[in-house]
């Protein structure tokens, strides 16, 4: 065998060595996002569980805020059913309204002091702000991890080895624009 | 230049031809996995996300902050008596004979003390046991003799034998990168931990500035009179930093009891495990020309070695 092909022979097995490199990081980022999705997946069931005790905890003191506690258990429900189809779309328009739920309803706790100042409710908020902030920032991760996948089934070299084995974009999960512009910073902030 | 490549080869001893023949190879083969496993690891950094201590999962992260020590005692390199988290020490002799002088390791001493990581939203115990560190500081100098009261006993000052040290260090306060494997023990937001006491003086902070007019002047950035979602966003951020200065401050011992410990360590399942004062892109940069630098090499070695190979017959 010549020195030449020799050469070629030692590059073609650079190349598969590197495509194989490339694969398994592939398959890594695919396993990032599905465990990253999990990870969401976990708190969000902790939080459907913790809901209706909140809920439950409230409807004793606040019996003209039938409208609010409502809101928040239709939107529990529709954060389950997204949770439940895998539908990454229709999760973060239902978390957003949740999350506005779950807003008003402890805003409008401030006027029931006798609420206020049970130790039940003041634990269950305390849980799931603590449920909030951690689903956040899973959010965060998990979209971090479908950027990352996305980008690089997009880029060369790693575009061929994705195409060939038809590695898939995943979407981001993004909380409804719509329903972000309805918020209204003043309940919040003022 | 070929030709006076081969000529030399051909004019070689055979024990030392055959030497040199089976060296190129075997190097050839270890800069390769050298090269292959330095690209996996580059790109193992740059597609794990970053997680935030608070709300990680357990298993392998990712985590960038600052390393602080242990109850703030710091560690002391044994050769600078530098304030450190983490040392790697060498101590080495230069030992001549005849024409030949070549370094001796005396000691080498790693240190396996356990240090935190925080990076705003909690910390983590660092536990360095086997992992790769890349130091914030490497130091190398010579000197005469061996340092006064060092443990090797040798003759101290001028006249003894050259000595040659290197230290490396991870300094406290410093930014710090950890990859490797996170375990929680005890269990989050059950009332008493640091968590909730963050989180309840955070929640008292928002409930004070609401009222108080000079807070919402200074968080209404463009003087709209309206509170926008982004300066809402900055209010949260500065009420939960201004929050865990206070807990840590007012309440430390609270926190130091909080049944929820975080630790980082070496993952068992063959992944890596990296502690590094670098920041992570140049990380991920040094890593890729490192293996490039290795894939390179391999091929040089593979030439050198098929050029080895067809000039005189080994088998």
């Amino acid at each position: 065998m010549g020195i030449a092909l020799s050469i070629i022979v030692f590059l073609l097995v650079l190349i598969l060595v590197w495509g194989i490199v490339i694969y398994n990081g592939l398959v890594r980022l695919k396993h990032n996002v599905s465990q990253a999705w999990s990870n969401i997946d976990v708190l969000l069931r902790q939080r459907h569980d913790e809901l209706p005790k909140l809920v439950e905890t409230a409807r004793q003191y606040m019996h003209y805020e039938r409208d609010t506690l409502e809101r928040v258990m239709e939107a529990r429900a529709a954060v389950n059913d997204a949770q439940q189809r895998g539908d990454v779309a229709a999760l973060g328009g239902a978390e957003q309204s949740l999350r506005l739920g779950l807003g008003n309803l402890f805003a409008v706790a401030e006027a029931y002091p006798e609420l206020k100042a049970n130790e039940t409710f003041q634990h269950l908020q305390q849980r799931i702000t603590g449920l909030e902030n951690e689903i956040a920032d899973r959010r965060e991760f998990y979209n971090a991890a479908v950027n990352t996948n996305n980008i690089r089934i997009e880029q060369f070299p790693d575009v061929m080895v994705a195409q060939l084995f038809r590695f898939r974009a995943f979407r981001l999960l993004e909380f409804d624009r719509k329903t972000t512009e309805d918020v209204d910073m003043k309940t919040l902030f003022g | 230049m070929l030709d006076a490549f081969r000529d030399w080869l051909t004019g070689l001893d055979s024990g030392f031809y055959l030497a040199i023949w089976a060296g190129a190879a075997i190097l050839t083969l270890v800069f390769l996995f050298l090269g292959f496993r330095t690209l996996i690891r580059a790109r193992i950094i740059a597609h794990t996300p970053t997680s935030r201590l608070r709300s990680a999962a357990q298993g392998f992260n990712e985590i960038e902050g600052t390393g602080r020590a242990v109850d703030d005692h710091s560690l002391y390199s044994p050769l600078s008596f530098t304030p450190c988290l983490w040392f790697d020490m060498t101590i080495e002799r230069l030992e001549s004979s005849g024409k030949n002088r070549r370094w001796v390791t005396v000691e080498r001493r790693r240190s396996d003390a356990v240090f935190r990581v925080d990076d705003d939203t909690d910390e983590a115990f660092v536990d360095p046991d086997h992992a790769r560190v890349i130091p914030h500081s490497r130091r190398r100098w010579r000197e005469r003799g061996v340092r006064r009261g060092w443990s090797t006993g040798s003759s101290a000052g001028f006249g003894g034998q050259a000595h040659r040290y290197t230290e490396q260090l991870l300094l406290p306060e410093q930014p710090l990168y950890v990859l490797g494997w996170l375990e929680t023990r005890g269990h989050r937001n059950d009332g008493g931990s640091d968590l909730d006491a963050v989180e309840q003086r955070r929640l008292d902070l928002l409930r004070e500035w609401k009222t108080d007019e000079t807070a919402r002047q200074r968080f209404d950035l463009d003087g709209d009179g309206e509170i926008s979602e982004r300066e809402w966003s900055w209010a949260m951020r500065l009420a939960r930093a201004q929050a865990r200065r206070d807990v840590s401050d007012a309440d430390r011992e609270r926190v130091s009891a909080s049944n929820v410990v975080h630790l980082m360590r070496r993952p068992d399942n063959g992944d890596p495990f990296i502690i590094s004062g670098l920041p992570q892109d140049k990380l991920v940069r040094r890593k890729t020309l490192k293996a490039g630098a290795f894939i390179t090499g391999s091929l040089v070695l593979f030439v050198f070695w098929l050029i080895a190979q067809t000039t005189r017959s080994v088998i």
